[in-house]
């Protein structure tokens, strides 16, 4: 048995969280240590938010390339060396990212504990080190007291009956790393990732089809703007089956048979590989938590207060294990406040609005309240929207579908939330988060130039529809 | 260990208090319900005692320190061991990283439910920037709670600079207590009291009370142009039928003075002259008319002046207002009178009479807008209406009234139609 270390701050998991809580935790003055089963940067940097983005653009550079005619260019068919995307997308972008995020934390002198780590008790863990030597050399585990603990352990894809994660049936991992652009896909789940790879490999060549199990595709999405995002859809040949039961899978060397029920009927699909995205779980099994007195809600979440503490005093947790939207942003925002929290600052989770930002084509982002949710707060609320269609920069990058919609007070004007559909509305989104969690106004937003010409104007131009004034419509 | 003792709610409205005096020190042992702090708010002072027994570990709050609810006051040692609930400094390093920049108690390591102010309101829309958010919690104040003054409702950063623990909607006690003590105001210059001869002369520290009565009383000044009508009225009418119904009363064990006729009559008056029972509201430059009698009644105690009010006088007969002002009058030498029995008042009564006053000022007890001063009742040499001089019994009245909303004609009409009823005890019978 090794001797028990102890620690001032320890932080488990080296996602968006944990990375981040570990650096503002330096930075406030703790020493910390950080503990990583695999790959820092976590799944966001490695198989998530930041590999898809790097798919999604290449299948828009190569759409693009195919699909310039409008603007008087015929190109031959352009090509895709996918072996080479896939080398592109993992050395220059992840193992970029995630080699400037272990910089970061060496940076801020933080020590990293590569292993897996288990909670004994309130106060203590161990780390089954992945390296050889190091388990050895600590007898199978090392003991670490810790004065603080940060949770930041994620989450994982959601397997469903009958569709193992196993060869061609792939979770969002696997349709990130695949080798060959499938020919036919089939993907399980028309939520935001389900989505966004659907239109990544179409734009990439392959046939795709969406089951989802509910009548609507992206269900956090308002009905506007889901048809949107399923005209983009249908435009790059993705057929959507909605109400859509996915029955079982049955595989063979090459291929992969996809068999669902829709409308009573039962119907079969042969592709090259069928990914499933119907959600994600959060990681707070297998690590110990039940031998400590941290508490979890209903849906096996923990339960936190408005620093993250949970109810171990001096363990707290971030991310995708509390409450909330599964988003990496949240849980930066988490990470800060935990850190601080045990530095004695009075820091606290209390946002307006979160924003959520869906990558389909056109991209899809919200924050704040829709005008339902307004409603069922008992706000009195009005929406303005403004099209893109109005705005020269839309129109001259043949991108004119979708909208600017401002919810709004209807005494005073105050922004309660917005969405945006349309070119670029994951950038977009970021002033209007700005504008809901500082508790501005929509004559604030109509009296604040926006430069032109950009796709920013719909913004200002919305809030001008809302004070009755509008110029562009 | 430690037991934290939390300022726990003293009364309705009440959000903060300041530290009065501490009744114990660190080291010494308390039993359960040894009182352990004064804390005093702008009603009244409260004594504050120990729920568990144990060792008094560390004084959080000091004198003259403003408190809200929840704040830690004092840790004692009651021997229990560590909670997640109620304890969480030994877990955060806060206190060693923070050290010297944390002379104020910090709130992070207040308690499992968070160091920061739990949102009263959480559903209530809340304009502020992120910014202005922090800067509240880092100054333990609860935003919702925060009156805004931005533009469209938004809560700027000097709303939470100049919160005082009010509800966010202004009552018409505001501009009162938003007032601060002369030795907190940062622009006012306090003069210090310097003398030639010191040692002729002892020093000795003003009591909370001391210091609530003379905040009260320099604020009503302040805020109220004071004028006093004085009268008196030929009360023999009056002396019979008190007379008359004395032992009925002492039958009942009621304790029958003229405070009760003054009452009754003050409720018709009121009735009358709707302008005496009024407040005005600075914030918003409105007459506030209440169409509620709460008689207030100076009580003078050896602990202090309270001024606990008759509720709904009009409904009241008389011996049940006499009743009510003996209960009063013990509960306040108790020290039990509930904060809500001294809200919401109509008018004052104060009565200097029965120690042998005469004609005096009272200061209006604000929010209200007149006082009654009530004298001896005095044999004076009197014509009557024969034209002889005959021996009259005469009651002073001393009527103060704030006469930014009540001019002199209308105080002495009001003054001659209480005359009028305090004469004729018949009639007031019918209009009291």
């Amino acid at each position: 048995m090794a001797d028990v270390e102890e620690k001032d701050t320890v932080i488990v998991g080296g996602g968006p969280g944990g990375y981040v809580a570990a650096i503002r935790a330096s930075e406030l003055g703790q020493k910390v240590t950080l503990i990583e089963k695999g790959t820092l940067g976590g799944v966001c940097l490695n198989v998530g938010c930041v590999p898809s983005k790097a798919l999604i653009n290449a299948g828009h550079r190569l759409r693009d390339a195919n699909d310039a005619s409008v603007f008087g260019i015929t190109t031959q068919p352009a090509t895709i060396d996918f072996e080479k995307t896939q080398e592109w997308k993992q050395t220059k972008i992840v193992d970029r990212m995630t080699g400037g995020v272990q910089m970061l934390l060496k940076k801020h002198k933080v020590e990293i504990i590569e292993g897996e780590a288990f909670l004994d008790n309130d106060s203590q863990l161990r780390v089954m080190s992945v390296g050889p030597k190091q388990f050895m050399d600590n007898g199978g585990g090392q003991t670490i007291k810790f004065k603080n603990l940060i949770l930041a352990t994620g989450s994982r894809p959601v397997e469903i009956p009958n569709f193992k994660f196993d060869g061609r049936v792939i979770d969002s991992t696997g349709a990130l790393d695949l080798k060959e652009i499938p020919k036919e896909l089939v993907v399980i789940g028309g939520g935001y990732i389900g989505t966004e790879l659907a239109g990544a490999y179409a734009n990439l060549g392959s046939h795709v089809t969406i089951l989802e199990g509910t009548p609507s595709i992206l269900p956090n999405f308002e009905k506007d703007m889901v048809s949107i995002a399923l005209k983009g859809l249908k435009k790059k040949g993705v057929d959507v089956i909605t109400s859509a039961m996915a029955k079982k899978s049955e595989q063979d060397d090459s291929s992969v048979t996809v068999t669902y029920e829709a409308d009573g009927k039962e119907t079969s699909i042969k592709a090259d590989y069928c990914l499933v995205s119907v959600g994600r779980r959060a990681n707070t099994d297998g690590f110990g938590l039940e031998m400590t007195s941290v508490k979890t809600d209903d849906h096996g979440l923990v339960q936190v207060d408005q620093q993250g503490r949970t109810s171990v005093n001096n363990i707290f947790a971030i991310g995708d294990i509390v409450p909330g939207p599964a988003l990496a942003h949240k849980a930066f925002f988490e990470a800060k406040t935990a850190a601080g929290a045990i530095a004695g600052k009075n820091t606290a989770n209390d946002w307006v609005g979160v924003p959520a930002v869906c990558f389909a084509d056109p991209e899809l982002a919200t924050v704040g309240m829709t005008q339902a949710d307004a409603k069922d707060k008992g706000l009195e609320v009005s929406t303005a929207k403004f099209p893109f269609a109005g705005n020269a920069r839309a129109v001259s990058l043949d991108e004119p579908d979708g909208f600017v919609r401002l919810v709004y007070t209807k005494d005073e004007g105050n922004l309660v939330g917005a969405q945006v559909a349309g070119p670029e509305a994951s950038d977009l989104i970021a002033e209007l988060s700005l504008a809901v969690n500082g508790g501005m106004n929509v004559e604030d937003i109509a009296l604040t130039i926006h430069p032109h010409p950009t796709l920013s104007e719909p913004i200002q131009e919305a809030a001008d529809v809302a004070l009755g004034f509008p110029t562009h419509i | 260990m430690a037991f934290k003792f939390k300022l726990p709610e003293l009364g309705e409205g009440m959000a903060e208090g300041e530290v009065a005096n501490w009744l114990v020190k660190e080291g010494d042992k308390v039993n359960e319900d040894d009182s352990l702090v004064e804390i005093q708010n702008d009603k009244s002072v409260s004594e504050l005692p120990s729920p568990v027994a144990g060792t008094v570990k560390k004084i959080v709050a000091q004198e003259g320190d403003t408190v809200e609810i929840g704040d830690t006051l004092v840790e004692i040692d009651d021997g229990s061991a560590d909670t997640a609930d109620d304890d969480a400094t030994p877990a955060a390093p806060a206190k060693e990283d923070t050290g010297t920049s944390d002379e104020t108690p910090a709130p992070a390591s207040e308690g499992a439910s968070g160091g920061v102010p739990a949102l009263a309101e959480p559903n209530k829309l809340i304009l502020a920037m992120p910014s202005v958010r922090q800067y509240a919690r880092d100054k333990g104040i609860d935003i919702s709670r925060v009156a805004p003054s931005g533009n469209h409702g938004q809560i700027l950063k000097a709303d939470i600079d100049s919160f005082n623990g009010e509800p966010a909607q202004a009552t018409v006690a505001a501009p009162v207590s938003a007032e601060q003590p002369a030795t907190k105001s940062s622009g006012q210059a306090v003069k210090p009291y310097k003398s030639d001869q010191p040692d002729l002369e002892t020093r000795e520290p003003m009591s909370p009370m001391r210091k609530i009565i003379a905040k009260s009383m320099r604020t009503s000044k302040d805020i109220a142009p004071h004028v006093t009508s004085f009268d008196d009225v030929e009360v023999s009418a009056l002396m019979d039928n008190r007379k008359k119904y004395k032992q009925k009363a002492a039958d009942q064990e009621i304790h029958l003075t003229f405070l009760p006729y003054i009452v009754k009559a003050l409720v018709a008056t009121l009735k009358k002259f709707p302008e005496f029972n009024a407040s005005i509201d600075d914030t918003t430059q409105e007459i506030v008319y209440k169409h509620y009698y709460n008689i207030g009644i100076a009580t003078n105690t050896d602990h202090g002046l309270y001024v606990p009010n008759i509720k709904n006088a009009d409904s009241k007969g008389m011996f049940e207002i006499a009743k009510e002002i003996t209960e009063n009058t013990q509960a306040a030498y108790d020290n039990k009178l509930s904060p809500q029995s001294m809200k919401g008042g109509s008018i004052t009564i104060s009565n200097v009479g029965s120690i042998g006053g005469g004609w005096f000022t009272p200061v209006i007890n604000q929010p209200e807008v007149a006082i009654l001063g009530v004298g001896k009742i005095a044999k004076e040499p009197i014509v009557d209406e024969n034209g002889d001089i005959v021996v009259g019994k005469m009651l002073k009245l001393s009527l103060s009234y704030d006469h930014r909303l009540i001019d002199g004609a209308l105080a002495q009409n009001a003054l001659n139609y209480m005359n009028e009823l305090l004469h004729d005890p018949e009639l007031l019978l019918m209009e009291g």
